[in-house]
């Protein structure tokens, strides 16, 4: 199957930067493309039945995930940056005295 | 009822475990996938009834309880053994193999017990089986992440046999039957509690991602299926209907996702997804209607399939770069495009996009959910969604497959077995999404739910494609940090400090005092004693009984070498002498 062990960097058949660049932009439209398209279809085709009150409004689910995404995102980082987010040896480097943890 | 129809899956396991036992490791590789194979054409055949019933103690124990419940667990446990045994075909440890067809013995004698006490047996199996999957990795952070596993799992164990046995007191019967969710009773709670340990219902969920990122590569793909699964089945056959279960699980679903996004280790990443997916069940169970029981059922069949192709490709990550490290990745999808499609097939499966077989299991559960008029549940599962698909649809290939340039790291070989296991589990997370009643004939319930409606479809890509957007919008906030993240096995790690610390304090300093009070008191008597009879021995015993000395110290030298003071050789060593019991009895009884 397609991998081999040897390493890669410096070798010629990577594309050059402009062209990933290109490919990144062309892929970035594409996606606001089809996003826009599935709001217009949302206007078309409609929940059959509506769970609660807001889930009939066309864009509802979209925004849903738009905002779900960035809320969970920024308050898990938030969380990591806070108070979760601990060095790799966090629990080694404890381990000498068993109550270093409380500090 | 004819008993020879139904032959017990766990025997194959059993006798290919015995059997991999005397032979070199480069045979031995090849007989689990036999064991699995058979498994599977035995589990096809089976018909339902109540098989295996004996008496043993004076107890009646039921082995082998078939039934449309059961039956779908066997069915899938079955077939992702022989793809788990497929991926670990070129590992040559036989100690491995025998740990996986040991817990997967367990497993299914989960899956058919019929009594609360056969039911204790092989879960424990299980527990001690699958510690080992992680202890065999041979490397310091595995054996200390195996021994807080299999410490939880032991505490998870007593919650059960406490309420069995409190059950049996009280009830006077062993049967292993549905709780009353109206009329719940200490020995319910405990059993549940029991049960909950497994399912990685939080809080008492952090073995789960404290210990498979540290387990085998292969023994990973094992664990992600088994353990948390049968817990879902003895949860479903026990507990349905427990409102409590289904609160705890969205949460569960919602902990998970936020848990995956800021993880740097891909496995840990996939671990804590377990946890977030196996929520999905748990909720389904506690709402316990028709269709959310279908929907747990569905969904842990699906799921175990596509979780267990996901450690895979996370495996076959850790395999060829040695890191499973999201940091220490990047740039490999010219050098690993094979492993990047197939991790893509399990990555859209468990975010649930149409054709694939998430969606049919998952939008089952939700919709269930919201017409048992549990709105809230609903909604939290699917803000669960959208962190699915943004930590381990988007983030972890991202930034292990993309994100930067290739880092030019020397890359192991990943043998063709890999590869091909990985297939059959892709293939088989496509053919359920688009053949949904190749499983939904198997569940306990009749199917009334259509997956494929054209609102469903769009409702889930507008859901997952402006999730898309949240990440291009915010992919320079979700880099991956060389960090790990405290999560409640922080507490149960400070319990064992706790002990530790009693340990060296007062009970250094009693045995200090009692060390001065001997060497004061007790020494003198007995220096006086020890040299009167060690006059008596030398003149009078070994003159009559010459030799005896000599012996009972070479006794001792070899009692002492079968001793090594290594708790995984005496946890395998009852394991065995349990086993041989059984089977006496068994026979002969």
């Amino acid at each position: 199957m397609g991998h081999d062990s040897k390493p890669m960097h410096g070798q010629t058949g990577v594309p050059p930067a402009g062209k990933i660049q290109g490919l990144a932009r062309t892929l970035r439209n594409l996606m606001f493309a089809s996003l826009g398209v599935l709001v217009v279809l949302n206007l078309f085709i409609t929940p059959h039945d509506p769970h609660f009150g807001l889930d009939k409004f066309p864009g509802f689910w979209a925004l849903f995930g738009l905002l779900g995404a960035v809320i969970l995102a920024k308050g898990a980082k938030g969380a990591a940056h806070t108070f979760l987010g601990k060095d790799e040896d966090f629990y080694e480097k404890g381990s000498e005295d068993p109550l270093r943890l409380w500090t | 009822m004819d008993v020879n129809a139904f032959f017990h899956p766990s025997i194959f396991f059993v006798a290919c475990a015995l059997i991999v036992w005397m032979l070199p490791g480069r045979i031995a590789r090849w007989l689990p996938p036999v064991a699995a194979a058979l498994a599977i054409a035995c589990v096809l055949t089976m018909p339902h009834g109540t098989y295996m019933q004996l008496t043993y103690l004076g107890l009646g124990l039921s082995l082998g309880r078939v039934d449309a419940l059961s039956m779908v667990f066997a069915h899938v446990f079955a077939i992702q053994a022989l793809i788990g045994f497929i991926f670990a075909l070129h590992v040559q440890d036989r100690w491995q193999h025998m740990a996986a067809c040991m817990y997967i013995a367990g497993a299914f004698g989960c899956t058919f017990a019929g009594d609360y006490v056969t039911l204790f047996i092989f879960w424990e199996l299980m527990s001690v089986s699958s510690t080992f999957l992680i202890w065999l990795r041979r490397v310091p952070a595995s054996t200390r992440a195996g021994m807080r596993y299999f410490l939880f799992h032991v505490l998870g164990g007593l919650f059960l046999l406490g309420g069995l046995l409190l059950r049996y007191q009280a009830t006077g019967t062993f049967a292993f039957e549905a709780a009353d969710p109206g009329a719940a009773r200490l020995w319910d709670i405990l059993i549940m509690l029991g049960f909950c340990v497994n399912a990685a219902v939080i809080p008492l969920h952090a073995w789960l991602p404290d210990a498979y990122p540290e387990a085998t590569v292969t023994g990973a793909v094992f664990m992600s299926a088994f353990t948390t699964k049968t817990a879902v089945y003895v949860l479903l056959r026990g507990f349905a209907g427990f409102e409590v279960l289904a609160v705890m699980g969205t949460l569960m679903t919602l902990y998970g996702v936020t848990y995956a996004t800021i993880e740097n280790n891909a496995r840990r990443i996939l671990a804590y997804h377990i946890v977030s997916q196996v929520g999905y069940m748990v909720a389904g169970v506690g709402i316990g209607t028709a269709m959310t029981i279908n929907g747990a059922c569905a969904h842990a069949y699906a799921h175990i399939l596509y979780k267990g192709l996901l450690f895979m490709g996370a495996g076959a990550l850790l395999h060829a770069a040695g890191t499973a490290k999201l940091s220490e990745l990047g740039g490999l999808f010219r050098r690993l495009p094979w492993v990047f499609v197939w991790y893509m097939v399990a990555a859209v499966s468990i975010s649930g996009f149409p054709l694939f077989s998430g969606f049919v299991s998952k939008t089952m559960t939700i919709t269930g959910a919201a017409e048992a008029h549990h709105t809230w549940l609903a909604l939290g599962m699917e803000v669960a969604a959208v962190g699915t698909f943004l930590s381990v649809g988007i983030k972890l290939p991202y930034f292990a497959w993309f994100g930067r340039p290739d880092p030019g790291m020397v890359l192991k070989p990943i043998p063709p077995n890999m590869y091909a296991a990985m297939a059959i589990a892709g293939f088989l997370c496509f053919f359920i999404g688009v053949q949904p009643g190749f499983l939904y004939r198997l569940l306990p319930f009749p199917v009334e739910y259509v997956p494929y409606t054209a609102w469903h479809v769009l409702q889930t890509l507008l859901l997952l494609g402006f999730t898309g957007l949240g990440f291009y919008l915010l992919r320079l906030k979700l880099v991956p940090e060389a960090k790990i993240n405290l999560d409640f096995d922080y507490f149960y790690r400070l319990a064992g400090r706790g002990v530790l610390a009693l340990a060296r304090r007062p009970v250094e300093l009693l045995d200090n005092w009692w060390n001065e009070f001997y060497a004061r008191a007790g020494l003198r008597g007995m220096i006086t004693l020890a040299a009167g009879s060690a006059w008596f021995d030398r003149a009078a015993i070994d003159g009559v009984v010459d030799g005896t000395a000599v012996n009972v110290r070479r006794a001792g030298k070899t009692a002492t070498l079968a001793q090594t003071g290594q708790l995984q050789n005496y946890l395998a060593a009852a394991v065995i002498i349990g086993l041989i019991v059984f089977a006496v009895v068994w026979f002969w009884g």
